[in-house]
């Protein structure tokens, strides 16, 4: 049958059944409601927080993205150089109240536009954050001393108008806002990024979608100084860009494939594809993928960082290479280390010893009874003897606030966090915190807009994160390199 | 898979990129767009309307969760419909009705078949004739229902759909081939009677 007679064909058996007005938007947005993780973080931006937390710790520089990995510009990252590139013509600085925001570097490719911004001169007070519910979970301080993150894996806390407020956000606290706007009045919103930060500002290194070949010109837009009070500073920041050609000469590293036969790999779990010839050493590019790993487990990020030692058994200095996009689906992360040198003693062994994997959708349950009235602050030592994809659950200290319930689990010390939930009364808000520190020991606290439930309780435990021992391990050396003996 | 306009590529893609941001929004679009296509791929390969809504409303769930690997210079369709394609099989293979596939092709017959309805818009306006494609489909297995829906319904390329399901293209062929092959013998059964 050709193919134009069997599609009109399927067309009419399949309109008879299902009408044109078919619906799931509710039945969807419900089922993404009830998720309890990552998923559903937007509308739990306590949760997103205490996550991004979790993953500042646990996550590299490497930035889990689509890219052509085609070129390699050092503080840009890689880029996809099937189109000419653009540049900024020249650095911006907009300073507003002894604030400076400097848009330093823009390179825009036919996949994405890199922006590297500046904000300096940021006054301690402006972080002020008395009774601010952020700095009770654990981000005080960051501030006072340098610090780094890699948004990736987590969604962006900036814009939350379609949720009821969370007390982070009645806390006043600003979440700055990006977005690039073309001159047709498109707005381009931030994709992903990483920076680090000082006392008294930070740097980002921000990616945007590909701005039209057209277009020479945009607005970089920031709400306000992310982290700030609201109201303290400055807001709603207009810097004017205008790009041009990328110069010849513009220093564009080439990026190579790995050969198999240049590394040596123990487990398929873990490859090594791609490699950057630097100036000064090798930038390595690789993949974990959940192979060999427990049922239902997904990989989503190094426990500890990879290491890399000579074929002395020394270690060589490896830092995080930012700017790699490395295509990664859900259960996969990317590896990307820089290495200074190119005089090793060959091959280099590339160790990861703990990786952090997450239990989808796997969950266990247990019953409670809280009693007829249960009173705000009561709270109940609950043991369930539970057990979840082979990790024991040994102590719940659960607390009945005025919206909710607080619960301390105590699991086995590889426990880096476990989602509680009252079944069939799925929570509006949540926030919870990882073990960071090896005693299995995390909280959760779920809200309900209405009356809490109480009395006889199923209680939900699901989506464990744990800790997953290796090691695995990768040797490699450059192609030109003879083979060891 | 039929072709979009600019417009329709660049709302889409901007939707795909909010929702990698975490906006819900883009995943409200995206519904919008594909939930009754999904649903009535589905349909034709799960043969019931309840299952073909959940397995769209799974996927969604999903494509929810895994956009952030999703590659946003690739449309967004094919990958879309793959995963609703995939769980579709998944879940009729879980049910075991299935009918075993015969392994060679001639799509010869096949069209001898349909050539004895007059027109194309005769075969598409008869209830019969939809009914006996329908039955014949019915008895497929569901991985070969798949790929006539992938390939007759979505539209797909024989290279395409080796692309998105990350076989060979002599895969494909030899699935459509043994597809073709039975809903050939299952058609000229019943217009011999």
């Amino acid at each position: 049958m050709k193919t134009d007679h069997m599609k009109p064909v399927l067309d009419a058996i399949a309109r008879r059944a299902v009408p044109e007005d078919t619906d799931l938007m509710t039945a969807i947005m419900v089922q993404l409601e009830r998720r309890p993780l990552m998923n559903s973080l937007r509308a739990r931006p306590v949760l997103t927080l205490l996550l991004v937390l979790l993953a500042l710790a646990l996550l590299s520089g490497v930035v889990y993205a689509i890219g052509k990995m085609t070129g390699y510009i050092p503080g840009i990252g890689l880029v996809d150089q099937s189109t000419p590139l653009r540049v900024l013509a020249e650095p911006v600085t907009v300073t507003r109240d002894g604030v400076s925001l400097t848009v330093e570097q823009v390179v825009l490719s036919a996949d994405q536009t890199v922006v590297v911004y500046k904000v300096e001169g940021i006054p301690a007070e402006a972080y002020e954050s008395e009774g601010n519910p952020a700095n009770a979970y654990g981000s005080e301080g960051e501030k006072s001393g340098e610090s780094s993150y890699s948004s990736s894996i987590a969604v962006p806390l900036d814009e939350t108008p379609d949720v009821s407020q969370t007390s982070i956000e009645r806390s006043g606290i600003c979440f700055g806002n990006e977005n690039l706007l073309l001159p047709s009045g498109i707005l381009l919103p931030l994709q992903t990024g990483e920076g680090s930060g000082w006392s008294s500002g930070f740097e980002n290194r921000h990616v945007f979608g590909a701005i039209p070949e057209e277009t020479n010109e945009a607005t970089f837009l920031l709400s306000c100084i992310p982290e700030t009070t609201s109201g303290k500073l400055p807001e709603n920041w207009e810097v004017p860009l205008r790009f041009e050609p990328a110069p010849s000469d513009m220093n564009i590293l080439p990026v190579a494939d790995v050969r198999l036969s240049t590394t040596l790999e123990s487990q398929s779990a873990m490859t090594l594809e791609k490699v950057i010839e630097t100036d000064d050493g090798y930038i390595l590019v690789g993949k974990f993928r959940s192979i060999g790993l427990p049922e239902h487990a997904f990989a989503y990020g190094e426990r500890k960082f990879l290491t890399i030692t000579d074929a002395n058994g020394q270690a060589v200095e490896a830092t995080h290479a930012n700017g790699i996009d490395i295509d990664a689906q859900f259960g996969e992360f990317g590896l990307a280390y820089e290495i200074k040198g190119k005089q090793h003693a060959w091959p280099l062994t590339l160790t990861l010893d703990d990786i952090a994997v997450l239990f989808y959708q796997q969950s266990t349950e247990f019953e409670f009874d809280t009693g007829p009235n249960p009173q705000v602050g009561q709270k109940w030592i609950l043991q369930p003897n539970a057990q979840l994809m082979g990790y024991s659950i040994h102590e719940i200290l659960m607390e009945r606030t005025r919206d909710g319930y607080i619960f301390t689990i105590k699991s086995d010390p590889d426990v880096l966090l476990v989602i509680p939930e009252i079944k069939d009364f799925p929570f509006s808000s949540a926030g919870g915190g990882g073990d960071e520190f090896g005693k299995g020991e995390t909280y959760f606290h779920i809200e309900y807009k209405g009356e809490p439930p109480s009395g006889k309780l199923i209680i939900k435990l699901s989506d464990l994160q744990a800790t997953i021992h290796g090691p695995w391990y990768i040797q490699w050396q450059p192609e030109n390199i003879s083979a060891p003996p | 898979m039929a072709e979009s306009s600019f417009e329709d590529n660049v709302d889409e893609k901007q939707a795909v990129q909010r929702l990698k941001r975490g906006d819900i929004g883009g995943l409200e679009f995206l519904i919008s767009r594909y939930q009754v296509k999904a649903v009535r791929a589905a349909y034709l390969i799960t043969r019931d309307v309840g299952l073909a809504e959940e397995v769209v409303q799974e996927s969604f769930v999903r494509t929810h969760r895994a956009i952030r690997g999703f590659d946003e210079t690739r449309p967004f369709e094919p990958w879309f419909m793959r995963s609703v394609v995939n769980a579709s099989v998944k879940l009729m293979q879980k049910s075991a009705r299935q009918v075993l596939v015969g392994d060679d092709a001639d799509a010869a017959l096949f069209a001898e078949f349909i050539s004895k309805v007059e027109s194309v818009e005769a075969q598409v306006e008869s209830i019969e004739v939809q009914n006996q494609i329908w039955d014949a489909m019915q008895k497929l297995s569901s991985r070969q229902r798949a790929v006539i829906v992938q390939r007759y319904f979505l539209e797909m390329s024989e290279s395409d759909m080796a692309k998105e399901s990350g076989t060979a293209i002599g895969t494909v062929k030899w699935l459509l081939n043994a597809a073709r092959e039975r809903l050939r013998t299952l058609l000229s059964e019943r217009s011999d009677e």
